[in-house]
């Protein structure tokens, strides 16, 4: 195993425990209170429009969208987090067939880890802060592994021109 | 090209009760019973769920414009009825699927995982029954509900869910120390050297990459442009509904309550896109690995690849359509479904008459 596939492989199961972890968590502790206040504040909001009480009413969908929001960034960190690691393992397994030297593989399987893990904390990030910090950790996440994985892409490509396959 | 003969180290890995044996047989079944599940999930919960939860809601709606608030209650509980019975098993479809890539995944680990063999056996099959009882019970939340539950709001279905979790976590916490422990010197050296089938191994492997590629742009696409979009015109739509209940204009609730579905569709085949374009990349990667183990004929190995990879591309492609072609375009996605399902299960095949060849070679068959 080289260097590379070490970071990539040991990143990608110690992230893979996070995000299940994460899941584990979530579906304990916060899910059903969430989807319940979710369910709830919507249902209240039309009640109170039939009992003619439109201020309490646009205050109840007022918690549905905040409520909504966290919801959806809760499942994203979970989901992400998961998947990406899953990637992270698959090309940790091939990854001394991408045609670069060890010491750029080395680069290229950091910044992958760096973008797997990044990307699920920025969405995470945007439930407990406002301003452009989340949004900036997540893009430098997103922008990280796909462009990890382009170069990847490149380096078995150049893999396959040299014939270095079998 | 190497042939099917050349993978002497696979062929190790695959020897009778070896942990790998179970981990790649067992998540390929997991992956294959995730993707007949999802089909069966789009064809008979999915679409019929749409007009019941659009129907519900209309109610609910209705009901707020005659002043009638225990009829709105109701008619919301039906729609959390519904969204929940479909929602847990399009989580239980997630949940069979990665776990099964997981298992596949670690069957190739595990000649890097310094571990005692008796061990690793066991952590496979523990993690192969929890893989199993995770689904299942996750399945179940919706009709087992909190029927003798010792908790308030989470019932027996959720508990069995959460602690086939937790099992699966542990286990993964073990192999990674099993890993350490390699890194650090212990067990077998030798590790495996992957081996590539040629042509139909660089198929997968260079499709794979694409449409994870695919995915992630399409996901980054999304995510810029659409995400907070899609988030504050629901609210838009649902607080002018308010408005027009309270005014009683049901000509503008109509407008809004299909405005309201639209956006629901909208979003909806976004992220299905998205997500399927990127997990059949990874099928297709990890397809790529077990290629020279896929015992058949060069011609069925052949058509197996392109016939998933054509599923892989069409599914997601079909699945966005949905939003201008309604069902047609559903059906087509389910019949792309099933062409990557087919094409997974001759790889299973194809793998099974390899381990049966190994024992075959070892004596051990009966």
């Amino acid at each position: 195993m080289t260097g590379s596939q070490k970071i990539l492989l040991t990143g990608g199961l110690a992230l893979a425990i996070l995000g299940m972890a994460y899941g584990f968590w979530y579906a304990v502790v916060d899910e059903h209170p969430t989807l319940e206040r979710m369910g709830v504040s919507l249902a209240s909001a039309f009640a109170e429009v039939a009992k003619g009480e439109m201020s309490q009413a646009r205050e109840s969908m007022k918690v549905y969208g905040e409520t909504r929001f966290e919801y959806i960034r809760e499942v994203h960190t979970h989901g992400h987090l998961v998947a990406l690691s899953t990637l992270l393992l698959v090309l940790g397994l091939f990854f001394n067939q991408v045609a670069f030297s060890e010491r750029i593989r080395l680069y290229l399987a950091s910044l992958l880890v760096f973008g797997t893990a990044a990307l699920p904390l920025g969405s995470l990030l945007e439930i407990f802060l406002t301003g452009p910090v989340p949004k900036a950790v997540a893009l430098l996440g997103s922008v990280s592994v796909i462009g990890g994985l382009a170069a990847v892409t490149a380096g078995l490509a150049l893999s396959a021109e040299r014939s270095r396959w079998d | 090209m190497s042939s099917h003969a050349s993978a002497p180290e696979f062929t190790d890995l695959l020897k009778a009760a070896d942990p790998a044996r179970l981990f790649i047989i067992g998540g390929m079944f997991l992956v294959i019973a995730g993707m007949i599940f999802g089909d069966l999930y789009a064809v008979f919960i999915l679409h019929p769920n749409v007009g019941n939860i659009g129907r519900e809601m209309g109610a609910a709606v209705a009901a707020a414009a005659a002043g009638d608030p225990d009829s709105v209650f109701s008619h919301f509980g039906a729609v959390g009825n519904f969204l929940e019975n479909a929602g847990t098993k399009k989580d239980a479809h997630v949940h069979i699927i990665h776990a099964g890539y997981l298992a596949f995944l670690l069957a190739f680990l595990q000649p890097w995982v310094a571990l005692g063999r008796r061990h690793k056996v066991l952590l496979a099959k523990t993690f192969l029954w929890a893989s199993v009882v995770l689904p299942v019970a996750i399945f179940l939340i919706h009709y087992v509900g909190l029927v003798y539950s010792p908790l308030q709001s989470i019932g027996w279905a959720s508990i069995f869910a959460d602690l086939s979790g937790l099992v699966l976590i542990l286990i993964l916490a073990v192999e990674l120390i099993g890993m350490w422990r390699h890194m650090r010197g212990n067990g077998d050296r030798d590790g495996i050297v992957l081996r590539f089938d040629g042509r139909n191994s660089r198929a997968l492997l260079t499709g794979g990459i694409a449409l994870v590629l695919v995915g992630f742009l399409f996901g980054a696409y999304y995510a810029g442009i659409h995400l907070q979009e899609h988030e504050s015109r629901e609210l838009i739509i649902l607080a002018d509904l308010m408005e027009q209940a309270s005014a009683q204009e049901s000509a503008a609730l109509d407008q809004g309550l299909a405005a309201y579905g639209g956006l629901q569709v909208e979003r909806a085949v976004m992220i299905a896109a998205h997500a399927h374009v990127i997990e059949f990349g990874l099928l297709a990667l990890m397809m790529a690995i077990v290629q020279p183990y896929v015992f058949l004929s060069r011609v069925w190995r052949r058509r197996l690849v392109w016939m998933m990879l054509g599923g892989a591309v069409v599914l997601p492609v079909a699945v966005y359509s949905e939003m201008w072609y309604g069902l047609l375009a559903g059906g087509v996605a389910d019949f792309a479904g099933l062409m990557v399902i087919l094409a997974l299960f001759g790889m299973l095949i194809g793998v099974l008459r390899h381990t049966g060849k190994v024992d075959a070679e070892k004596g051990e068959t009966s």
